[in-house]
């Protein structure tokens, strides 16, 4: 018999105590050698769902151990029914996630709820479960899932509380406490381009002004993919604010245009931070250009794509990769920038040097 | 917005299967307070987790939500009635306590819906779409949050059941860790007639596991005082240190409005069982125990924290009723994942201004 501390979750512990002890194997690494990324990219907890459609709510949370459980209430024969779910959810490493976008899966067995207690303030009656069922659920981000219902097509799904079709879209614009940490390939690169480096800056984005308009800048003239910014997309300008790590920052990791070298390669005189519809975008070096359909953007292609998930009060930018280039950064490398919102106000010296 | 006016058959029908009425469901505009008059306000907003909270061995179900930024509250909730499955979908507005209410209550946040019974929707997941077909609201709900995981559940007029978000703990999973690396965000905005001023710092703190005994004694405190801001048995008791940059710790550690330190004593972190506890100041016991200061010890200026899932917020205040110098401080811990920072000297991040 199951512990009955468990209630209504009896069944869907499967052995209670695995739950304490079950821990995610998901690591992202991207090869043995690159250092590790040190965080994951997590879904919303909450509530999902498909507009128009006989989904219903699907609700979970995920453990700090990375265990994703909840309960999906949906219909049978038009009737209320619903079921709990719980399974150890499993997180891409960037090389996955951006060859296929997705970020994490989780593999869930149903657990149906058949019957319970009378009424709420009713004696305890333990609910009865049966197993019927499986829910796969692929996340391309921290908002948009592919929800497969046992070997069902599968259905786009979306955090509902996180923004359209329900919510207006978050904005990002404010202040921002921006945490960076660069672990270069050991022993890969000359010192002077190959050391780690960490800081905490304070930061400010606003949107960027300006038209839709850009073109991607190669040195070689040769551009290794698409514009990636999508019509609509929310896009800010990235500014460093605290002098003394900012120039640091800027020309280091960044590796911005210094102001007299801005009419020369590659085109970074400035960072955007732009998000696309489902919360995902990228940290990218631009500068403004105008061609034979006016002014615009150009974006920098450095094949490097530092890929940006938003959530609520919290921005992830990561990078890990490989890139023989000589350009004055490590080859190889795994950048983290942790960027955390200051609430208006907080700082009287938010966007301004202290 | 006032959620007893909204047309429920209509909005959510129109919305499918989830309340299109969310829409520009925003702004709870408060008043304008003045620049002075805000800064004495919490910045941070202390809530409860997103997903689903529960009530071992009762018949209660799942109750699910999420919160917008906005602050609308939304979910479901799935029980029984007569023994079968039923589930309701529920939106309203989250109230967020003062710093005031929330000191004498322990109330962090309330929220309240109409529950909005779903009684009957399509043939299967994958079938054509049928709208849902919702009964009218008969029956509310209340949610009083004490804590990011803990809450009392008012059905109706019911007895409150205390419940919890069952995957940010125990009974069903272990308590959390907080030990580890943190970026410790921290104001002070005070006022008196001396010296009004503003401290903002930002630093590399860490958090370390206590594992003295848990004996607490005090040659300032009396032992009802003791016996009232000692960490209860079984809590998480944290040392907290400050990594640098060595400006930011010298603000954080030893300003007299934040921990104050002195050369002997420490700023000991707990937490209970419902993730919210106490900072206090203390000094490791020669024999064993720790021995605590009278600083923070009075409800007045007691530093107030709350545990969530990759954050801690701290807070103390002191209102003109209590004294003639009185104002926020505010402290936020972000996690720092291992192997984020290794330790080694960043810029200074920190001010001290009057304004």
């Amino acid at each position: 018999m199951m512990p009955r501390i468990f209630g209504l979750f009896a069944a869907l512990a499967l052995g209670g105590a695995s739950l304490i002890a079950t821990e995610s194997n998901a690591q992202a690494t991207d090869t043995e050698t690159l250092p590790a990324l040190t965080q994951q990219i997590r879904p919303a907890s909450g509530g999902w769902f498909r507009e128009h459609s006989n989904l219903g709510n699907i609700n979970f949370d995920i453990s700090d151990s990375g265990i994703a459980a909840g309960n999906w209430s949906t219909y049978r024969d038009g009737k209320p029914i619903w079921y709990y779910f719980q399974g150890n959810i499993q997180y891409n490493n960037p090389e996955e996630a951006l060859a296929d976008g997705v970020i994490a899966i989780a593999d869930l067995p149903l657990l149906e709820v058949t019957t319970g207690g009378p009424c709420l303030t009713c004696d305890y009656v333990p609910p009865v479960f049966r197993q019927n069922g499986k829910i796969r659920l692929e996340f391309t981000s921290t908002r948009t899932a592919r929800f497969i219902h046992n070997d069902s097509p599968a259905i786009e799904v979306v955090a509902w509380m996180q923004a359209s079709p329900l919510f207006e879209r978050r904005d990002y614009s404010g202040d921002w406490v921006v945490t960076v940490s660069r672990r270069p390939l050991s022993g890969d690169s000359a010192p002077e381009v190959g050391t780690t480096f960490q800081t905490a800056v304070k930061a400010r984005l606003e949107p960027l002004v300006g038209p839709e308009t850009y073109s991607m800048h190669s040195p070689s003239n040769v551009t290794s993919r698409e514009v990636p910014i999508e019509p609509g997309a929310r896009r800010y300008t990235f500014a460093c604010s605290q002098p003394s790590e900012c120039s640091v920052l800027n020309s280091e990791i960044f590796t911005l245009n210094e102001p007299c070298l801005s009419c020369l390669l590659p085109s970074r005189d400035f960072l955007i931070l732009f998000f696309n519809a489902d919360e995902v975008g990228e940290l990218v070096g631009m500068a403004d250009s105008e061609n034979e359909n006016g002014p615009g953007f150009s974006i920098d292609d450095n094949e490097r794509i530092w890929k940006a998930y938003g959530s609520d009060d919290r921005i992830l930018v990561r990078y890990s990769g490989r890139l023989e280039r000589g350009v004055g950064e490590p080859a190889a490398y795994t950048l983290e920038i942790e960027m955390h919102r200051l609430p208006t106000g907080l700082f009287n010296t938010a966007g301004s040097a202290p | 917005m006032k959620s007893g006016k909204i047309d429920w058959r209509k909005n959510w029908l129109a919305a499918g299967t989830v309340v299109a009425v969310a829409l520009g469901l925003c702004n709870t505009a408060a008043g304008q307070a003045t620049e002075i008059e805000s800064r004495f306000k919490s910045a941070y907003k202390l809530g409860p987790a997103a997903g689903g909270w529960y009530q071992p061995d009762s018949n209660l179900g799942n109750i699910n939500f999420d919160v917008s930024d906005t602050g609308v509250v939304a979910g479901n909730w799935s029980t029984f009635r007569d023994g079968k499955p039923i589930w309701y979908y529920f939106q309203g507005e989250i109230q967020y306590s003062s710093d005031e209410v929330e000191k004498q209550t322990g109330v962090i946040a309330v929220a309240e819906s109409p529950l909005v019974e779903v009684l009957t929707g399509g043939a299967c997941p994958s079938c054509t779409y049928i709208p849902p077909i919702f009964a009218e609201p008969a029956h509310r709900m209340r949610l009083e949050f004490t804590s990011s995981r803990s809450a009392r559940f008012i059905y109706d007029d019911t007895t409150p059941i205390p419940i919890l978000a069952w995957m940010q703990g125990a009974p069903l999973f272990a308590p959390r860790d907080y030990s580890g690396e943190w970026l410790a965000i921290a104001r002070h905005d005070s006022y008196s007639a001396v010296l009004p001023r503003h401290v903002d710092l930002i630093a590399h703190i860490r958090l370390e596991a206590l594992t003295g005994a848990e004996s607490y004694s005090s040659t300032a405190l009396n032992p009802e005082q003791l016996a009232a801001i000692s960490p209860p048995t079984g809590a998480r008791r944290y040392k907290l240190s400050c990594v640098g940059p060595s400006k930011s710790c010298d603000s954080l550690m030893t300003d007299d409005n934040i921990f104050d330190v002195n050369a002997t004593n420490f700023p000991l972190l707990w937490i209970g069982d419902d993730e919210s506890g106490r900072v206090l100041l203390a000094t490791a016991n020669a024999t064993e125990g720790y021995s605590l200061s009278s600083n923070f010890a009075s409800p007045g200026t007691a530093f107030r924290i709350y545990g969530e899932r990759d954050s801690v917020k701290a807070r103390r205040s002191v209102s003109p009723t209590e004294s003639a110098t009185y104002g926020i401080t505010e402290i936020v811990l972000k996690r720092l994942p291992n192997g984020f920072f290794d330790g080694r000297e960043w810029g200074d991040l920190s001010s001290s201004i009057p304004f």
